[in-house]
């Protein structure tokens, strides 16, 4: 999986600090199970569209749902410039 | 893909507004004083105030001046009457397109502002307004509507307040034009401010600006008017005053393809459409402990739910709606900061899922099921 690339959410209603990832291909169980060696995940299977939750205790949260093609990530409020170039790895490495 | 976001702008527009715009392209858009006679019925800027003026209630179609949306007409109108040196009430239901304009006048040290607070629903009793007026009190600038919870403001008990001292009463109709009644000659309104892209079913980029007879604004920009070119200033006169530029015709286009829209449909037919799906939203959700709502049962558009699942930031479940469920809402702050301490939902806001004419009740019915869904994420930790 790549990241294609990714945008700031900017919204005039928005005040978190939050990015979020275009990737190359589909979000797939696999692929969330792989997010979810990061931290804690949380999924709930039961919605239209699977919905999960990576919480990365004490560094940030990511979430999305299966079948799209978009993560989204919540970042601390205080670190506008994040450092992602771990996460953006971990991304990189799931090769299915 | 379940729209519920037509306070901010109403989707799908009507077919008959489609057309009018595509069919725009087919010809060129010339002003109208340089047509012959023969297309005199294709004053189409003329005939759009005309449709206005019967919605409103305006004596004089000419007196609607033609802007880009309620920013500008509240711009138009904020900066150009005579504030200075005196007081300006507002509501804490107001958008930022008055709260920044007036915000900055008072920033620069030209006005004092007076906020009036409202009650966990958005509604403020006019007479919350009287205790506030002051004899400099210059302005009231109201929210007709809030862009929040829906709220509707009894803006001809406002006026007769502002008018006890002489003020000018402005209202804020971007949420209320074509959802709910205005009567600007019952009202005594003396400036109304509104867009044509949400519940008048036109495109973004358009508005306008009512200004009473009478009452004259320094206006916002001057220039070219095609007409009266011989003139090196801007010509006198509403609208041509305040409408310096190049028009934006198929603005204005959908703009009356809208208005005819709303007209031909309605209000009442409108109203009772809404209503019908705003109260399927209460009983379906009102009793749901899991659900905190915001906008009122009575004093409403029948237009804006306005909810927090509590647990949950607004954004997240908007996110959710949006990604596992395809259905659009707004959350957050919805550009109107104030309003937020008296709903107790600072720092996040609210989410909020608006309907128009066009919603269907199947589709409430699928946004409520989504909804009862999403009430076990934060049970789920």
């Amino acid at each position: 999986m790549k990241v294609v690339k990714q945008k700031k959410v900017d919204d005039c209603y928005e005040s978190s600090n939050t990015v979020d990832f275009l990737l190359s291909g589909p979000i797939t169980k696999d692929f969330v199970e792989h997010l979810g060696k990061l931290g804690k995940l949380l999924l709930f299977e039961e919605f239209d569209k699977p919905y999960f939750k990576v919480i990365v205790k004490g560094e940030y949260t990511i979430k999305g749902a299966f079948g799209k093609k978009t993560i989204r990530i919540l970042l601390p409020e205080d670190e506008i410039d994040y450092p992602l170039d771990k996460l953006i790895q971990h991304i990189e490495c799931f090769k299915k | 893909m379940i729209y519920l976001n037509n306070a901010a702008t109403s989707f799908p527009k009507p077919k008959e507004v489609r057309d009018a715009v595509l069919a725009s392209f087919n010809g060129p858009l010339v002003h109208a004083s340089r047509t012959g006679l023969e297309r005199e019925d294709d004053d189409i800027i003329y005939l759009c105030r005309t449709r206005l003026a019967d919605l409103f209630n305006i004596e004089d179609p000419l007196q609607i001046v033609f802007t880009s949306g309620s920013t500008e007409a509240l711009n138009l109108a904020i900066k150009g009457l005579p504030l200075e040196g005196g007081n300006v009430i507002i509501s804490a239901i107001e958008h930022n397109s008055v709260i920044r304009p007036l915000k900055t006048l008072e920033k620069e040290g030209k006005i004092t502002l007076t906020i009036v607070g409202c009650d966990r629903n958005g509604y403020i009793e006019p007479q919350q307004f009287a205790e506030v007026l002051r004899d400099d009190t210059r302005a009231i600038v109201v929210n007709h509507c809030s862009n929040v919870t829906g709220a509707v403001l009894d803006v001809a008990e406002i006026a007769k307040i502002a008018h006890s001292v002489g003020a000018y009463i402005i209202v804020d109709a971007s949420q209320s034009a074509g959802a709910i009644p205005i009567d600007c000659r019952a009202w005594d309104i003396d400036l109304l401010a509104f867009t044509g892209h949400k519940s008048l079913y036109g495109m973004q980029g358009i508005g306008g600006l009512y200004i009473k007879k009478g009452i004259e604004l320094k206006p916002l920009k001057v220039g070219g008017t095609g007409i009266l070119s011989e003139l090196l200033l801007q010509p006198e006169g509403v609208p041509i005053h305040y409408e310096a530029g190049t028009p934006n015709t198929p603005g204005i286009i959908s703009l009356y393809a809208g208005v005819q829209f709303v007209l031909q449909t309605g209000l009442d037919n409108i109203i009772e459409h809404k209503k019908k799906l705003y109260q399927i939203l209460f009983d379906e959700l009102g009793d749901n402990p899991d659900i905190e709502i915001y906008s009122p049962r009575k004093h409403t558009s029948y237009s804006n739910f306005c909810f927090n699942v509590k647990g949950m930031v607004p954004e997240e479940v908007g996110y959710v709606l949006e990604e596992s469920f395809d259905i659009w809402v707004r959350t957050g702050l919805h550009c109107a900061p104030l309003i937020l301490p008296y709903l107790g939902v600072e720092p996040w806001g609210t989410v909020r899922a608006s309907h128009s004419f066009f919603t269907q009740e199947e589709e409430i019915y699928k946004f409520i099921d989504a909804l009862r869904k999403i009430t076990i994420i934060p049970k789920r930790k």
